[in-house]
């Protein structure tokens, strides 16, 4: 994920400098450095923090990490980028976010389809009331590599991605991993958070034994949530990895009581279109095009240049990604004893 | 087969129409309360008894099967009635109003050994007819991820007349006019889609019923709006498959569509049935990997009418059968107390 970072953005901003690298793996960080040309190495952050000499850090460590490396990098003075989710649980996000707040830091977390700019606009769109008040939301996000996978062969087994499928390895499952953004997407395109859910995880069998030498494969595969929304929607968001045929597709359906209004995202580009005003009679679907918008990385740039975070509730801010952690937290409880939960 | 049509109002005229068109069917005699309605029901359709209860219909006894198209919380009492006189049954959907009343009907239906069938009319659709063969043949693989729905838009367009003033619409909002919401409407049609398409059966469901404010007080002259408009139900299958079927009256847009997504391990199938036509897409064997999905061209199959009419021939039991329709009705029964309770609840057991 640190190469897709400098690949997609630190690379392409101006003044953005990559001054050091930190890996306890040796190999692995001076391969970064050698590159992506970082002049500066360390195999933990204490050394990083005592040489000092950068402004901010982005965190892409694994997700039990982000709690103590960011405690460190807050208690440091530095402004932090950290890749999703915000941490393992609510109450530990929540930390983060109290700390990095009170030491009027910049933070932000790399809700990557932020960067989608028909999300923006599909936002504006439903603020604008072009669509009424919504009432019912389908959402889902879908991909199909569990199903591509042939776990009969040894060869394919690697534990580069076998950790995603092991809750021993850190892992959440479909819920931590997509779950965030196809929850993030939903709330910020209505602008309204969950305010009740019932949630059903499922882990299919891959292996007889559902085990692959250290790795006991039982993080979920696929959630089903069933959401009622701030205002009184209500909607279904639901995930799964065994969707054959989709490689990665998200979508997003909100209907109100003036229009209607779909957006779809994929490798294959974005679709967004509405139903509403005069074509409402005829059930007319438009297109709409949304200018490009700055992306996270852009975004976290200009605020550690301007020394200000924008007052903006558009902005993926700690606080933003432990308010969707604290959904996910629900949705594991609500898996648990079959009930809904208020969020 | 000599076909009597109980209940002449709005859905009778399909089934005069379709029963007549099969090859050695007749529509013998119809049945109405109301003589005037009859009376021209049984002109326009060249229909020649008519009847003003099914008691006198059954003194006559000339027929063999009964079309009932009464209203919902009827459809119990006469169906009974008709298969205790030895007649087959061809219902009009629900089955009846609750899962009890449904299973008595089974229980009649079953014990007499007498042809009975709900119409349940998206079995018409020649794509959920393949999707569900290619299913079952396990081309898609093990089913693993369900998505059905069903979304109009009524409440929104008025390409459908205005709610707000039209009593066919107004009283499907209205708890007191008999109105089951949208969950009694077409919930049943969303989940026969959905189980029929995946070839699965639910064995948990927790839902959410909504009825929204649409009105000052909730109330337009005599019909209180209280009936449910829009509801999400989270499933699962009794192969540990999920599933979410959801449906709505909000869908701008979507004048009267009703979609199936169904993904195994090794490929994926979807229907769409709305105003535009049906549709079939599927994504197997090679076009996985890429995520590239085809159209599927399917000859059209034969319809509930007719199949009833072939059942009634050859003794021959077909589906959807009451039995089925009863169970289907078990999981919207079920879906109702889920709202209130706010959990998930188990269809068997």
């Amino acid at each position: 994920m640190a190469g897709l970072q400098v690949q997609r953005g630190w690379g392409k901003i101006d003044g953005v400098d990559l001054c050091g690298a930190v890996d306890v793996i040796a190999a692995n960080r001076e391969a970064f450095a050698a590159t992506y040309g970082v002049p500066m190495t360390f195999g933990t952050l204490e050394a990083a923090i005592a040489w000092g000499q950068f402004d901010a850090a982005t965190v892409v460590a694994s997700d039990a990490f982000h709690h103590p490396l960011v405690m460190q990098l807050i208690a440091a003075n530095k402004q932090i980028f950290c890749e999703k989710p915000l941490a393992t649980s609510y109450p530990l996000a929540m930390e983060m976010v109290e700390a990095v707040e009170a030491a009027g830091l910049i933070n932000m977390v790399n809700l990557t389809y932020r960067n989608v700019a028909e999300l923006h606009k599909a936002r504006e769109i439903i603020a604008a009331g072009e669509i009424g008040e919504v009432k019912h939301i389908e959402a889902s996000y879908l991909q199909h590599w569990l199903a591509q996978r042939d776990f009969a062969d040894e060869a394919n087994l690697s534990g580069r991605w076998l950790w995603r499928l092991s809750t021993g390895h850190g892992s959440n499952g479909t819920l931590g991993d997509i779950g965030i953004h196809i929850l993030d997407f939903t709330t910020f395109a209505i602008n309204q958070p969950i305010a009740s859910m019932n949630c059903r995880l499922q882990t299919f069998q891959k292996v007889p034994g559902d085990r692959i030498g250290e790795y006991v494969l039982d993080a979920n595969d696929s959630f089903i949530i069933s959401a009622e929304f701030g205002n009184g929607a209500i909607g279904t968001i639901h995930s799964s990895r065994w969707a054959s045929g989709h490689s990665n597709d998200q979508r997003l359906r909100v209907y109100g009581n003036k229009g209607g209004l779909e957006l779809s995202h994929g490798h294959w580009g974005t679709l967004l279109r509405v139903c509403a005003g005069a074509d409402v009679a005829t059930s007319t679907w438009r297109e709409v095009t949304a200018e490009p918008v700055q992306t996270n990385y852009q975004r976290f740039a200009a605020a550690v240049r301007a020394g200000k975070q924008e007052v903006s509730d558009t902005l993926p801010d700690f606080r933003r990604a432990a308010a969707l952690q604290q959904v996910l937290d629900v949705a594991l409880v609500a898996d648990l004893d079959r009930r809904e939960h208020k969020v | 087969m000599r076909m009597l049509i109980l209940g002449t109002g709005g859905m009778a005229k399909q089934h005069a129409i379709h029963f007549a068109a099969i090859p050695g069917v007749t529509v013998v005699g119809g049945v109405d309360v109301d003589p005037n309605r009859l009376d021209k029901f049984n002109a326009t359709h060249n229909i020649p008894n008519g009847f003003a209860s099914l008691d006198a219909a059954i003194a006559w006894g000339e027929f063999d099967a009964v079309a009932n198209v009464t209203p919902d919380s009827i459809h119990h009492a006469t169906s009974i009635a008709a298969l205790k006189a030895g007649k087959h049954v061809f219902c009009e959907k629900p089955l009846a109003t609750d899962a009890i009343k449904a299973f008595e009907m089974v229980d009649v239906a079953e014990s007499a050994g007498l042809i009975n069938m709900v119409n349940l009319t998206y079995r018409n659709v020649a794509q959920l007819q393949k999707a569900r063969e290619i299913v079952l043949s396990g081309q898609i693989g093990t089913v693993r991820h369900v998505e059905a729905s069903y979304l109009q838009s009524w409440l929104v367009s008025k390409a459908w007349g205005d709610w707000r003033t039209e009593s066919q619409w107004l009283w499907r909002l209205s708890r007191k006019h008999g109105s089951n919401g949208v969950l009694g409407d077409i919930g049943v049609h969303i989940l026969d889609f959905a189980s029929y398409g995946s070839g699965l059966d639910i064995d948990h469901v927790f839902a959410r019923l909504k009825t929204f404010d649409k009105a000052p007080g909730n109330k337009i002259g005599e019909y209180d709006l209280d009936a449910n408009d829009s509801f999400t139900m989270n499933v699962d299958f009794n192969n540990g498959a999920l599933g979410v079927s959801h449906a709505t009256r909000w869908a701008t847009g979507h004048m009267n569509e009703l979609r199936l997504r169904v993904y195994g391990d090794k490929g994926g199938v979807e229907v769409k049935n709305g105003h535009d036509g049906s549709h079939l897409r599927v994504s197997m064997g090679a076009n996985v990997e890429t995520g590239t999905w085809e159209a599927m061209d399917v000859p059209p199959v034969p319809t509930n009418y007719q199949r009833f009419a072939e059942a009634v021939k050859t003794g021959k039991m077909q589906e959807p059968s009451f039995r089925h329709a009863a169970e289907l009705q078990k999981v919207l029964d079920l879906a109702l107390v889920t709202e209130t309770e706010r959990r998930e609840l188990p269809t068997h057991g």
